[in-house]
Parts: structure tokens; sequence; C-alpha cells
């Protein structure tokens, strides 16, 4: 309990990591070894680091069969405050990953060398 | 916060509080004689089962569901390393492959990717080529830029719109 913020920032920073290694990896991956073989090696690679997850954490409570109905998803609406957590979330993702999408698109429309604006998302990563 | 820690830290003792008030308001209602106290025995063990089974205070507030007892959560220790270590890896393939997707965006424009899936399974959307028109001349501009010396491809490219919106989404 004493580390439990430690925990959880070494835990946030696999996101981060992942952001910065994984786009290195494609791009160079794919003029050496195609973009089918780039998906398989990223593929294998999460397949491995999967096979540490799913050995070493374990839901926290048992999962029971309830029944299942579709007011269950409608209700939590209703309550004004939910909703707007929801609608909250909805924006924030909608702003967080507009920049991803279109950050080296719009470097090398503003006349960023190749080279360098493909780095632009792993920068982006590092410094979240 | 406060209570969750409370909880825990009980839950790793086997000593709760929580319980022990129970027991000790089942007990004040009753005369404490030593004779009902041992009677109350299983009671109170069962009361301390039902609370120390790795439930979190609010969520025994809240009515949640009982669990084993070997789902409460590690608290220091190798196996709570691993568990991080666990989630770092989780982590890292999920949102780290989510970051990733502007690479892919970029590479849709690539007159190199372009050309690399071509792909007669890909015939079947050209019926959908004019919902997805309006895309094409959304980034006209831009992949003038970068995709104008291989467009040859324009057929191509207007099979890989819904391609690529498959790949990134």
């Amino acid at each position: 309990m004493k580390r439990r913020a430690t925990a959880l920032g070494i835990i946030a920073s696999g996101s981060s990591l992942g952001g910065v290694i994984l786009p290195i990896m494609v791009n160079k991956l794919i003029p050496r070894i195609g973009f089918r073989w780039t998906m398989r090696a990223v593929a294998f690679m999460i397949l491995g680091l999967l096979v540490i997850t799913n050995a070493t954490t374990k839901s926290r409570v048992v999962h029971t069969k309830k029944p299942f109905t579709v007011m269950e998803f409608i209700r939590p609406l209703k309550e004004p405050a939910f909703l707007l957590v929801a609608l909250a979330s909805f924006f924030f993702f909608f702003g967080t990953f507009l920049p991803f999408n279109f950050l080296i698109l719009q470097g090398q429309s503003e006349g960023m060398s190749n080279e360098l604006s493909n780095y632009l998302i792993p920068i982006l990563n590092a410094a979240r | 916060m406060y209570r969750i820690r409370f909880s825990i830290q009980s839950t790793r003792s086997f000593d709760l509080p929580t319980s022990k008030m129970d027991s000790n308001k089942t007990t004040s209602r009753k005369p404490p004689t030593s004779f009902r106290s041992e009677e109350e025995k299983p009671e109170i063990e069962n009361a301390n089962k039902f609370t120390n089974d790795g439930l979190l205070a609010t969520e025994c507030k809240a009515g949640g569901t009982p669990t084993t007892s070997q789902s409460i959560p590690p608290d220091g220790g190798l196996n709570a390393w691993l568990v991080v270590l666990g989630a770092w890896c989780g982590f890292f393939v999920t949102f780290g492959w989510m970051n990733n997707v502007g690479i892919f965006r970029i590479l849709s424009t690539e007159s190199t990717f372009q050309l690399f899936l071509i792909d007669h399974s890909l015939d079947s959307f050209h019926g959908n080529l004019h919902a997805v028109r309006w895309r094409e001349h959304l980034w006209q501009d831009i992949r003038q830029l970068w995709a104008s010396k291989f467009v040859a491809s324009r057929i191509i490219s207007t099979r890989l719109r819904p391609y690529d919106d498959l790949i990134v989404f």
C-alpha cells in the first residue's frame, strides 16, 4: 500500500514507452521485412508480453454470470453525473487522439523532413 | 481512500475491525456471559469470512459479491511487483499500440504502402466508393504532396480508403 503510487506510475509508463518503441519499431521494420511481417513481429511481441500479463495478474473479484439486459447500459445515462462523465471522457479521447492521427501529416505539410517527422509520435509519447 | 487502506490492512492481519464492531454490536445486544460468547464464536468467524474475502470496504458497502479468500490483492513483496510487471506489459501493448495510430495514417499516404496493399479481395469495396469519396477530397492536397509521383495508383488509393479505415479504427 505504501508504494501504490509508484506501482501505478510504473504501470502507466508502459503506455508511454510502448508509444515510443512501437512507432520506431514499425517504421524501421517496414522497409526491411515489409508490412505483413512487421505486423506479425509486433503481434508476436504482443503475444509474449500478454503471456507475462496473463501469468502474473488476475481479476480480484470472482466472475459470476449475470443476466444480460440492455437497460443496464442505458439506465446509468439517466443519471446526470454519469452522463457528464461519459461525455467528458468522450471529448477527452476525442481531443487526445486527434493529434496522434494527424501530427505527422501536418509536420510534413509544414515542411518537416520525412525522417524527423516520423519521430514526432515517439516524441509526443515520451513527453506524456 | 482511507477506508480502502484500512480494510486491506485488516485483511492482511486477519483481524477485521469492522467484523469486530459487528460482533461487538451483537454481543452488546445480548447479555455478555461467557457461555453466550462461546456460542457466537462460529457466527463471528462467518462474519469475518464474509468481510474478509478480499472485498474492499466500499464494495462491502455497495453489496458486492463475496469472493474467495484467494482474491486478496497482494500487498508488497514479489507477488505485488509481478502484478506491476504484468500490468505494465498489458499497458505497453494496449495503449502503446493505440498511441501508434499516427504511423498508420502516414503509411497509408505513402505510395509503397499503397502498392503493398493491392489486393483483389478489395474489389468488393468498389461499391462503397461513393461513400468514402469525401475523404478523398479531404486528403487530396496532402496526398498530392507525398504520393503524387506514384499516382498511377489513383485507382489503388481509392480502393485503399476503406481498408485504411479498417486498419486504423
